[in-house]
This record gives C-alpha cells, structure tokens and sequence, in this order.
C-alpha cells in the first residue's frame, strides 16, 4: 500500500474541513495510506510570507518538509499554494547547498536538519502519475453527471520549469481526472485565468482580488456549467466566500457551487455531499445540493 | 595535384543558387542546379508581392526561370539531393541522388490531362497546407522544369499496386512506374550551398493558439494573398467570410532565447507591412495593425515604405507585442490585449484573422547538407562565414550563399548569391569554357530573293487550348490566308517529337517562314527559333502568336469569342512573318579590362576578385590612402579592428600584377560604352575598360545643429571610435542618440548600420570601464539578423535604453540630456552626461552627380546610385556594363559591402569573361544619310546605346562636318523608343519596322488578310 | 502610477544602481537587465486587466534604472497575485515574479509593509497558521465526524513552539511588528 503525509495546511483543515475528509476517504478508498503530518503549520503561503522575508519562508516550509522527511514518506498536500510554497522550497534547498546551510541553521535551532529526501506531492499530479486515470475510473461507483468548469489554478502547473506537468497553457490532466469521474469539463473563457487571491492581494486590496474572482464566476457562468472544480482551497475560499463579498460590494450573484476535486471524487465514490462537507459552503445553493444526491442512488 | 573543373555544383534552387547559376554560366562555367522540390523557385515563388515595391513576385522570379531553364551551360537536376562529398577545392565528386519522379521528362508535356484523373489527394506544400493537391503534380503553375511528378507516398498504385489511371490517359506515354531512385556522380571544381530556410513552425508557442483556423502564419497570408492561392487572392477567414480586421504579431519565433531561436530573422516587419498594405489594396475597408517590439525597417526605400503605410495607408503600428492570443471558446472570436505605450493601461481588441509574423530557421537539407559538405556551422544553426569572407565556409572550395548563412531579404540574397558566383569563378577563372558546349547548326538557306512560304502551327497544349478554341477551324481558316503553304494541328507544339515535326515540314514543304500559335514567346520563342536554326532557317523568320494566355485562358467563358479572337491573333502574325527580314547577331571584339572607382573596403574588393579572374583591373581612388570608410571606423562588430582586414587587403590590392591602382586620382571622363569604354584620369592618364564599377561610398553625416553638435563633448560615433582606439575616453556617462540627423525629412531614409554600431561601442566602452553609465537613446532599435546578438550583450553588460519619438526628441543641455521616456509611461529623465555621442546617418560623398553623369547612370533623391531593379539587380544598373556596389547604393555594414563587391565583380565579369561580345539581331539601325543629328534618340534610350558621332560629309558641292547618330549594337536592347522618337524616320527598328507593324494593324482590319504592301 | 507625478523629472545621478544590483541578487534575477521592453508581460497580465493602473514590466523597468524609493513605495507593488503567467511567457527569460517578491521583501525589511498585511505575518507568527481555526469551524469539523482541531500545531504547542522560535531567529517578529 502506498503511503504519504497528508500535509494540511490552513484553509482547509480551519475553513473547509469537508476537504480533508473528502481527501482522506477517497485517497484511503484508491489504496493509498495517508499518515497525520502531526504538528505541521501554515506552508507559509507563498504569496504572502515569500513578499515578506525568504529566509522565514524556507525555514517554515522546509519545516514542514523535514517533518515528512522524519517520517520517511513523501508529502501530499491538496492546495495548489501549499504545493507551491513546499515544492518551490523543496527544489531550491536540495540544489542550492549555500541557502540550504543558512536554512539548517535555523532549522537547528528546532532540533531538525533539512536532508532532501522526499518528494513534494500534489494530489492532482499525484492521482495522474501515480495512480493513474484508469484506476480513477475504475473506483467510480456512480458516474457524476454534471458539467464543470476546472480551474486548474496557478501554482499547481507553474513555474513550469520546477513542475514538469507538461503544457500550462493548454495542460489537460486535471480534465482527465474530472472526466474520469464522468462528469464533463465544458471549456470556459479565460480558463486559464487567476482566481485573484495569491501573492497577498485578497489580503490586502480585497476589492480588487474580487474583480478576478468575478470575471472567472462570469465565465463559467457563461458557460452553462452546474459547478466549478478546483484543487486549490485558496481559490476554493476566493470563490466561494468571495460570491458572498462580491454580492455584497458589486450586487452580482452567481450562485455558483465551489467543488474541490476530492469532494467530487468522493460523489463518484458514493459518498453523500454531507459526508464530503459538500453542503457546508458559504453560498447555498439547494438545487445543486438535490442533484448531486441523486448520483449516489439517493443514499 | 588534380586538375581542376570548370564546373560548379549548386545545391537548393531558390533565387539565390538561381542567381549564382546565371552568373557563372554566363561566365563560361558549366553549371549543376541541384534542387530537392520538383522545381526551382524556392520561398521566393510562393510570395505573393516583395517589398518596397510591391512588385508581384512570381512576376519578376518567373522569367529568371526561364533563363536558367533554358541555358546550355546550366544542366539542372530536380528532385535530386547531394548524397556525398568528395575531394578538395578546384576537383570535387559529387554524388547527387536523383529521385525517382516516375515520369519521363522527355516526354511530359505537362498537359495535366493525368492531375484530373488522380484520385489521391495530399495537403499542398506550395500552399502551405491551406488545399490539396494530387499525387501526381506540378508544385506550381510556372514550375521549371515543367514536368509532372509523382509523389510516392501517396501514389495509391506505387503503394498499392491499384489505380494507375494516369499512365492510362498520359497520351505521350510519360509515365514509368518502374523508375528507381538512382546516384550520380558529378565531377566539379567549387561547390555553392544556397538551400535557404524554414519558416519558424509556431506551434511550440501554444498562446499564440496557432490550431486556430484562423490564426495563420505570414507565409500562409501570402497564399492567401496569392492569385495562384488556394482562395486566388481573396483573403477569407476559413468559413470564407471576409475579416475586416487583421492583426499581426512580430517576432514570433525570433529574438526569443528562451525557445533557442535568440535573432531576429530581419525581414519580418517589412513582410509585414507589406502584406497589411496588399491586403488593404485588396480590400479598402480593411482595417490592419502590426503588433511590434521594434520597426526594423532598415534597407534601402524601407523607411520610407514603412512612413508610406503608417501615414498614408493608415496601417497602425502598435508599440506592444502580445505574449499570447486570447480566444472566446463559445463564440471562437480571437482578441488581442496590449499594452498602450505612454500610460500603465492595456486595452484589448478583437479581430479577425492574426497573422504570426514567424522567423526564419535553418532548413532541414541545410543541417543534413552542412554536414555532408563537413563545413562549420555557427551556434544559431547557420552555416559559418566572417565579415570579411563572407561567403567562404570552413571547407575551401565550398560556398555559402543566401539565407543559411543567415536571415536576409532577397537583394541581400542575390547580392550573396553573386559573391559566391565571384568566390568559385575565381578558383576556376582557367577552366573557363573548358566543359560548355557550343551548339552545331546546319548552315543557313538564303531565302531573300523568294515568296514568302509561311508553315502555321496550331498548338493544342493538351486541353489547355483546345477545351475553348476550336483548333481544326482555325487550321482550315489558316489554310486560306495569303502566302501559307501549310498548316497543322499539334497537340504539343513544344514536346521533343513535336520540334522534330516542324524541322521536317519546312523542309518537306520548303518552309521560309514559321508561325507556332501556342503559348507565351517568353518562355518558348527561344525553344522554336532555335528549332527553325536547326531546320536551316534564320531564327528571326519566325513568329509565336499567343493564343493561349492571350486567348483561352483568359476567355475560358466564350468559346466561340475565342476562337474567332484565335484566328485573329494568327492572322496578325501572319501578316508580320511574311515581312520579317532574316537578321543576324554580331560577334564584336571588346576590351577585357575592369574598372572600379572608389578604393574603400568595397572597391578593393571588387578590384581584387575580378583581377582573380585573369583581367586586368583599375582601381581609382580619389584620396590619397586606400581604405575609404573604415579608416574613420576603428573595429568590426566582431570586435576586430578595421586594419585587421584593411590593411591585407591594401597589401593584396597593391601587389596584385593585374590591378593598377591611382590613389589622389580621379576618373573626369568617359565616353564610349560596354566593351568599349575610354577614360581620363585627373592625371591625364587615359585608360580604356570593358565594365566599371562604381564603389564611391559614403560618409558619415556631420550633424551640425542637431542635439548639440558642435558643442564640446557632443561628437558623432566614428569620432568615438577614434578616441576608443586612442584610450582617450574618460567619461563617466556616456549617451548615445540614435537617429541623429536621420529618419527625418532632409534624409528620410534609415542609415541601417547606426543601431549596430552604436550598440558595438556601447559595448567597449563597458568592458573598458564597467562602472560608466551608458544610455542609448532611440526610436527603434534596428539591430537586425545576427547583430540582434550585439544589442542582447549590451542589456547583458548594464547598457540602459530609452525610447522616445520623432516630435519629442531629446533635449541636449548642459551636462544633461532630458528625454521622455516612451517606455516608462513617458516620465521624464535627466540624463546626468559627460559626453554625447550622436549616431549620424551616412550619406552620400560629394561628386557623385559627376560620377552619375560620366557614366549615365540615375541616382536617387538621397544621393544613392539608383539600382536597376531593387529586389533582383541590386548590383547592376539599367545601362549595361556599369554596375555598382557597397554605400554607394545605400548604407550598409562591412559584411554586406564584401558580398555586394563580389557581386558586381562577378557581374562585371559574366561580360568580360566572354571571348566576344555577341549583338541581338534585333536592334536599332541609323540611316546616316536621314539622319539629322538632333540627338532625341540619345535622350530617350535608357540604355544610352545612341551616341552622335562627328561625320564628314562628302557631296559633289560641299564637304562638312556634322554629327549622325550611331547605335551601339552591343548594347541596343531593340526596343523601339528611338526609331519611334526619331523625327525624320532615319532610325529602323530591325524586326519592329513601321511596315511590320501597319501589316499587323492591317491584317486585324481585314478579315481577308489582305496585306497593303508599302512601297 | 499615481505616486508620481508626470511633470516630475528624474535626475539620473539620483537614481541608484546598488539597488539594482541588489535586486539582481536573486537568483535569477540577473536576467532582468535583458528586459527588451516586448511589453508582453504585461500585455498578457491577469490583473492589469482589471487594474489599469497596475503595470509589471514598468516596475521591472523602475528596478532596472535603478528608482529605489519610488518602488519600494509604489502603491501598485501589492498588487501581483503571482499567477506567473508573466514569468512563463517572457521571451528573455526574465523571472518576473521571482524579482517582484525579492522587491517586496526589500521594502518590508526598510519599513514598508501595509497594515493587513502586518495583521496577517503576526497572526501566523502568533498561531502558527495564517488562517486559524474559529469555533465556526470546529463545529463544522465535529458535525463532520473529525477532531475539533486538526493535527496541526493547533493540537500540539510544542510544534508550535518550534515556530515561535522560528520567528525570532529570522527575526520576523521582529520584522513584521507593529510600527510606532
């Protein structure tokens, strides 16, 4: 049985629970073990605390990395922004031996030593690399009937170069996992567009974070899609917390339901939106919630 | 030691191997056009119109193939490709693979008869994959040699043993499905690589979502564009609406290192423009914009060209290259966002069609044939050459021309393409007329004391005539006019067997004149003149009448229209021939000694490489010391100093037995013309000289009253690059103003080198002193081709660019210089300076009117000699003998100055290489005795054929001295201008004769053929 | 721009190259003298879509000449997200993103950090997470089946307390303190 840390983050253990579950379940269902990454902290999310101060970044996240490390089994995380901050820091430190030794000296004051020995992993590139998409579509129990928009996000592909997913502009694997669960990924315009909430904008000029947000929900709107599917609960919280914000300071209302791919994962594999936490987002939108039940046979 | 081989291999058949072909062939070389396609041509046939002039490409290529098609001393192989070489310089084997075409060209008349009947269909090369062709094809409609050719692949009987339905219908019995593939060796003494290039495939660069039908590349445009296209010149988009707004987007796959194509590919912003300009005479609704980095519009008439398209055709130059097309998926329309210079905004516009504006790469069979030839290649895949060699590779004997040398436009190509001609016709300058072969003709029937015994031949040309015109009633109507003895009908007037036919009608019924209705005399006049020699008959006894471009082609609707317009043209003709007189060529003596006027870097090339040929050459410079321009300049863009190629080439031109040279002389007067030139030097030397070159340069512009000029510390470039010799540069800050004196309306052109120039001593003054402040003020940075390499090293060493714009220039003060930086949202910066360095322009020396006028040659309004023809005579002038090359056409760089030198030199010498110089029989003749001497022929001749002659004149009362007009037969090219201008009727012009011509008008009057014959 | 004033001219000899030449620092940042102005960054940018004032090759180009103080205060210097679209695209292979973040940092170590921002570093200094746990959402974690508390070092302080010490030793509490 393969077997991982399951690196959690902040928003989606203290936001959206629904996705750690959902990760836990589906990924323990596909015969992959994730062991409790205990004591783990904020990545630190790159955008923010990489505009602040490198060195406090790397020590954080190669923290976080050294606690796998310890463990002696590669990481997952299932946020596009914790995998960006952790990879990044990942790839720097296991080449870059000068900045590796300034790391480790703080690190020593911890007690921990960054070796470069495991590996970074998204759940996305996981799922396709790894497990494969046949072994997706064989775990469905209940093709999930609906039209989604994927938004593949930003540091889950790029930079490119540290990533080696293949084409950023027109990547398809995320769309094959999607497919894989019977639903069908309709293409939207912009689709490669950001979601507005990295590097630190949705902190700090939250109106002109939600601009982007706004844009992305138009266009799938436009699109004629049941839901957006994301991998990322950064962009999960900005689009779906953002709707209420975006109600409030613009007057547009989209209705639109926010699914992370595990919980959507989770809907083919029979579990019930409430099981998956599906329900418990900001905007409610019942319609969605009736019809999505109906895939598990109406458990 | 082998002997060496008066024959040259030239590999690709584009215009350049076309114009070294023509060169040494002319020159008494035997020539192998090796061509890989099915036919020559290249890039060049696919281009719609070239830029500045906007001239149709196939237009002016066309006829160039014809040329080569039909030269005995160029044998060309199609569908070949070098395999292997061997041996060194002067004596190469070369082993040529010659596919298998599965026809035979003996016996293809290309009728196309098999192209309808094929069923295999195969995306279309020539048309860039935008429509189909067949298995069996012609690459294109003028497609030399003119045979078909089967493509294997796709043939389904070569693959699958079925169909076979065009050996069925070839009624000539072409086809031959057993050929093979087989090798041949080719002894020679040189070879030239000219296999041009790629355009650069943009799909890598998936932003710019080139799988959009939509979305083409600028070579596709061109097909597009293109009467012979798949849309014949209506650009459509692909649901075959009309776009009425086009964008397109430079530097896609050039002037990009992280893709590893890091150049600039130097003609893509001049394509550009004039494709939005063609497009918009196509359609004047069309709205056009050019998305750019920089304008590069560097050469000769292209500053002027691009001010034509931005002011007076409204193309908008948009100062922001898009990283990537955005596409809306539900509606498909395609939008660009930019940015809009002077502000921090972008504004985003849909159009559409785009038009990626790709590079140019180095060609497959370049890379494979570079290494079969064993030469270097550099790191951007180009074949290796110098500044001062270059079209000389790593290999001795082996050449390279054209665009695998690097990206270049066509007169650059053809001016390369010359060089190398020069390169290997001076290893071989021995061996000249050692392998060529003079044809043998029976000796010739007196017909002037006879009737005229007109034989008409009727051309067919498979379906091409005969599905409009109705061939046998014109044949029975031909029967009956006056004077033909005999008419027939052929399908293929021009095939082998056919030629043959008409040799044995004018014996077997004692022919004394021919007619052959058919096709173009462009392309077949030569072809059925030299048949009529090979019956015994003068070739001027003969006549083609076009009824097939003149007649079915273009009335393909009314075909009985057609065909009584069939038996008109023939009538026509036949009333002409009737009246045709025999006329013979001239073989006259000439003098075969060269001249070049100007000792610069260019003139002493051009001087060394003809004297490398075996003719004395005089070399005259007007200063004291040779060296010209590159006195003033002290390094190359390669970082060596000018006398590192000065000063061996002064020593080589001095100790030269076959070159005299005349410093702190000057040429006063020539009279004269081709062959026969007398001259006076200022020393009161005279000389006498078959061609002349003319390399006077240029200087550099003194730009008093601009930026400062004049003022301590405001110098121009070349005065810096005195002091950088010296080490007498101690400033801190250092800046440059481009344009300086240029690009305005006293010198409207662009003077091409000043970008690379002021970026190579931006370049030394940093590593002279890293801590200095450089900054480059421009409003294009035209460091074109490889030199883009110079402008990235400048960035690398800390160089700062400012851009401003012509109506806000800057501003030169007291130790500061304020521009308004376009770049930066048009802040203004004061430039902390301790010295100016003003890039002027190079202009025109003084005295080349004087120049201009010895040897009747035209400048133009900037002072530059005045080519013949800008995209394909780039070294000759419309008078012949005289040719011209480096500054003195137009700016230009020391690389570009060499090849232009060799050039001329080698097109001076397809002249002087001849033993004799052989008149046309069509000319111009004076009746001195009519003759009045006013001189108006001498005016209107643009050849300047017609000179007046001082005559004594002898009666029985009174002798006196007058003057008469004289034509110079070597040079009279026959058109008719003087006879028609001249007063008194004294000038006859042979072949187009006043009494020819009314017999034509008559003969379209009366429909009975009648002839008025004129006293 | 608005912190500029147009009819402003700047002098050179105020503008300073250390400040460039710290910028470039960064590895890869060396690339960013190669900048040939192709505007393609920001021609393709996300948000200079929907912020017109927000220009990143003029603030790259502000880096490059060597504007210290107009950039370090720039109001719009926040306003990348980090999509790196910029970064993939640009033909010279200029890290855009990575030489803004350094840019940012220098301005946080000179003082200049904006007040969310400020909340945000001493909330994760303090809790160890950007983003803590509220009661909100330990009920939603309960109604879940899961522990009121993830097994982050919200659940254990001795982890915690490595990050505390984290802190101090980069000197970020330091850093990101409130200013008097």
């Amino acid at each position: 049985m393969s077997e991982l840390s399951f690196f959690l983050g902040c928003i989606a253990p203290n936001r959206y629970p629904g996705i750690e579950k959902a990760t836990k379940i589906v990924m323990e269902d596909l015969g992959v073990h994730l062991r409790e990454l205990k004591g783990a902290s904020c990545c630190p999310a790159p955008g923010v605390f990489r505009s602040f101060d490198k060195l406090t970044w790397l020590a954080l996240a190669s923290r976080n990395v050294v606690l796998s490390e310890e463990m002696g089994v590669d990481l997952l995380t299932v946020c596009n922004g914790c995998f960006g901050s952790l990879v990044d820091a990942n790839n720097v430190l296991k080449e870059d031996l000068e900045l590796r030794k300034e790391v480790n000296k703080v690190l020593a004051e911890v007690g921990r030593e960054f070796k470069g020995t495991i590996r970074v992993r998204h759940i996305m590139e996981y799922l396709y690399d790894d497990v494969g998409v046949e072994k997706v579509k064989e775990s469905i129990k209940y093709p999930v009937d609906l039209k989604v928009a994927v938004h593949y996000g930003c540091h889950l592909i790029k930079p490119s170069k540290e990533r080696h997913l293949g084409s950023i502009e027109n990547p398809t694997f995320f769309d094959e996992l999607v497919e894989a669960t019977g639903a069908e990924s309709v293409m939207y315009k912009d689709k490669n567009a950001c979601c507005g909430a990295g590097g630190g904008v949705r902190t700090s000029a939250l109106e002109t974070a939600l601009k982007l947000a706004r844009a992305k929900l138009e266009n799938a709107k436009a699109a004629g899609v049941d839901c957006i599917v994301d991998a990322c609960p950064f962009c999960h919280l900005q689009m779906d917390v953002g709707q209420t914000e975006i109600a409030k300071k613009f007057g547009d209302v989209f209705n639109m339901p926010i699914v992370h791919y595990s919980q959507l994962l989770g809907l083919g594999m029979g579990y019930t939106p409430q099981e998956l936490g599906i329900d418990m987002n900001y905007v409610k939108n019942d319609d969605f919630i009736a019809k999505i039940e109906k895939i598990g046979g109406g458990k | 030691m082998a002997e060496l081989v008066g024959a040259v291999a030239i590999a690709g058949g584009g215009i350049a191997g076309i114009q070294s072909s023509l060169d040494l062939a002319d020159s008494g070389l035997k020539v192998y056009l090796i061509e890989s396609s099915p036919s020559i041509g290249g890039v060049m046939a696919q281009l719609d119109k070239t830029f500045p002039t906007l001239d149709c490409s196939m237009c002016t290529l066309s006829p160039k193939l014809a040329e080569v098609a039909r030269h005995p001393n160029i044998e060309l192989l199609p569908y070949s490709e070098i395999k292997s070489i061997s041996g060194a310089a002067g004596n190469f084997d070369v082993t040529v693979t010659r596919k298998a075409t599965y026809v035979d060209p003996d016996k293809c008349t290309a009728c196309e008869l098999c192209l309808a009947k094929c069923p295999s269909k195969v995306l279309d090369e020539y048309n860039e994959g935008t429509s189909k062709r067949k298995a069996i094809y012609l690459p294109f409609p003028q497609a030399v040699p003119r045979v078909m050719v089967i493509d294997a692949e796709h043939c389904i009987y070569l693959t699958k043993g079925k169909c076979g339905n065009c050996k069925k219908v070839c009624e000539n019995d072409a086809i031959d499905y057993e050929m093979k593939d087989r090798d041949e060796v080719i002894k020679v003494g040189s070879v030239i690589l000219s296999t041009g290039f790629k355009p650069y495939d943009p799909t890598p660069l998936e932003q710019y979502h080139y799988e959009h039908p939509d979305v083409v590349t600028s070579i596709e445009f061109e097909r597009l564009l293109s009467a012979s296209g798949p849309s014949e010149g209506h650009v459509q988009l692909a649901d075959g609406t009309t776009p009425k707004k086009i964008a397109w987007l430079q530097c896609i796959g050039s002037r990009n290192p992280e893709i590893g194509r890091p150049n600039c590919s130097a003609v893509c912003c001049m394509y550009a423009t004039k494709e939005a300009m063609v497009a918009m005479e196509h359609d004047n609704e069309l709205e056009t914009a050019i998305f750019n980095i920089d304008v590069r519009a560097f050469g000769k008439g292209f500053e002027q060209f691009y001010q034509r398209a931005k002011n007076e055709k409204e193309v908008r130059f948009i100062r922001s290259r898009p990283s990537g097309v955005d596409i809306d998926p539900v509606t498909n329309q395609l939008s660009l966002r930019y940015e809009v210079e002077g502000s921090t905004e972008t504004a985003c516009e849909e159009f559409d069609m785009i038009v990626l504006s790709i590079g140019l790469t180095p060609s497959d069979s370049s890379k494979k044939l570079a290494e079969i030839a064993g030469v270097e290649m550099d790191e951007y895949g180009n074949v290796a050459t110098a500044i001062d060699a270059p079209m000389t590779t790593s290999v001795p004997g082996i050449f390279a021309c054209g665009t695998i040398v690097a990206p270049k436009d066509i007169p650059d190509t053809v001016a390369d393409a010359s060089g190398a001609a020069s390169k290997a016709h001076s290893i071989l300058a021995s061996e000249r007329g050692t392998l060529v072969t003079e044809r043998t003709y029976p000796p010739e029937k007196d017909v002037t004391a006879e009737e005229p015994r007109i034989g008409v031949v009727v051309c067919d040309c498979g379906i091409n005539i005969a599905s409009v015109v109705d061939v046998p009633a014109v044949v029975e109507y031909v029967k009956t006019l006056p004077h033909v003895v005999h008419a027939y009908e052929q399908t293929y007037a021009c095939s082998t067997d056919s030629l043959d036919i008409i040799k044995e009608k004018i014996e077997e019924h004692d022919l004394n004149r021919v007619v052959v209705a058919s096709c173009t005399p462009r392309t077949h006049e030569p072809l059925f003149q030299d048949t009529c020699r090979g019956a015994g008959l003068n070739p001027y006894l003969f006549e083609l009448a076009n009824i097939r471009e003149h007649c079915a082609w273009v009335h393909q609707k009314e075909p009985e229209k057609a065909t009584e317009k069939a038996k008109e043209v023939i009538r026509m003709s036949v009333a002409r021939v009737a009246l045709l007189d025999p006329l013979y060529t001239q073989k006259l003596d000439f003098n075969h000694a060269g001249l070049v006027i100007g000792g610069g870097v260019t003139g002493m090339t051009a001087a060394l490489d003809i004297a490398e040929k075996g003719f004395t050459t005089y070399l005259i410079e007007r200063e004291h010391e040779l060296g010209g321009l590159l006195r003033t300049f002290t390094r190359l863009q390669d970082g060596r100093t000018t006398s590192e190629i000065l000063d061996p080439m002064i020593a080589a031109v001095k100790s030269n037995p076959n070159i005299t040279v005349h410093t702190g002389t000057t040429l006063d007067e020539v009279e004269g013309a081709m062959g026969s030139f007398k001259g006076k030097l200022s020393n009161g030397e005279e000389i006498e000289f078959g061609s002349a070159i003319i390399a006077t340069g240029a200087n550099e512009f003194v730009p008093e009253g601009y930026f400062g000029y004049g003022s301590e510390n405001v110098i121009t470039q070349s005065t810096l690059e005195v002091k950088l010799e010296e080490g007498t540069v101690d400033a801190k800050n250092v800046v440059m103003i481009q344009c300086a004196g240029g690009r305005n309306d006293e010198r409207p052109y662009c003077s091409r080198v000043c970008c690379t120039t002021a970026v190579k001593n931006a370049i030394r003054l940093k590593e002279d002193d890293p801590e200095r402040n450089i900054y480059v003020l421009y409003r294009d940075i035209r460091t074109y081709g490889v030199w883009e390499e110079l402008y990235t090293r400048a960035r690398e060493l800390g160089v700062l660019f400012m851009r401003y714009t012509e109506d806000d220039e800057p501003i030169v003060g007291n130790g500061t210089v304020t521009i308004t930086d376009k770049l930066l949202n048009d802040t203004k910066f004061e430039i902390a300076t301790d010295l100016t360095v003003l890039s002027a322009p190079l202009v025109a020396p003084d005295g080349v009117e004087d120049t201009a006028t010895l040897f009747k040659v035209p400048i133009d309004s900037n002072k530059f000699f005045l080519e013949a023809h800008i995209k394909l005579r780039p070294v000759d002038f419309a008078t012949d003998g005289v040719f011209l090359a480096g500054c003195a056409q137009a700016p230009k760089l020391v690389d570009e100055s060499i090849s232009q030198a060799s050039a001329a030199a080698s097109r001076a010498c397809t002249i002087l290489a001849k033993d004799q110089l052989e008149t046309s029989g069509v000319m111009a003749v004076v009746d001195e005795d009519v003759c009045i001497g006013c001189g108006r022929c001498t005016e209107v001749c643009a050849y300047s054929a017609p000179t007046l002659k001082e005559v004594e004149v002898v009666t029985e009362e009174i002798t006196y001295v007058t003057r008469k007009s004289e034509i110079n037969p070597a040079i009279c090219k026959g058109c008719g201008s003087c006879a028609a201008e001249c007063p008194t009727g004294a000038i006859t012009s042979r072949h187009f004769t006043t009494k020819q011509i009314s017999a034509v008008i008559d003969a379209f009057a009366y429909a009975d053929g009648r002839i008025e014959e004129v006293a | 721009m608005e912190a500029m004033e147009m009819s402003d001219t700047i002098k050179t000899s105020d503008l300073d190259k250390a400040f460039k030449d710290e910028v470039m620092t960064e590895p890869g940042a060396e690339k960013l003298i190669l900048c040939f102005n192709c505007t393609g960054c920001t021609a393709g940018c996300t948000m200079a879509e929907h912020e017109p004032n927000y220009n990143i090759r003029q603030l790259l180009r502000m880096a490059n000449l060597g504007m210290r103080d107009e950039l370090l205060n720039h109001p719009y210097l926040w306003n990348c997200t980090t999509c790196y679209k910029c970064q993939e695209r640009c033909p010279q292979g200029v890290p855009n993103v990575d030489i803004l973040l350094k840019i940012r940092t220098m301005a946080v170590h000179s003082g200049i950090m904006l007040d969310n921002h400020r909340k945000v570093a001493q909330l994760m200094a303090k809790t160890g997470h950007a983003v803590p746990i509220n009661d909100d959402n330990k009920e939603k974690r309960k109604k879940l089946g899961m522990n009121e508390l993830p097994e982050t070092v919200h659940n254990y302080p001795d982890a915690l307390e490595e990050v505390h010490k984290i802190v101090a030793k980069t000197k970020f509490d330091k850093l990101t303190e409130e200013q008097s």
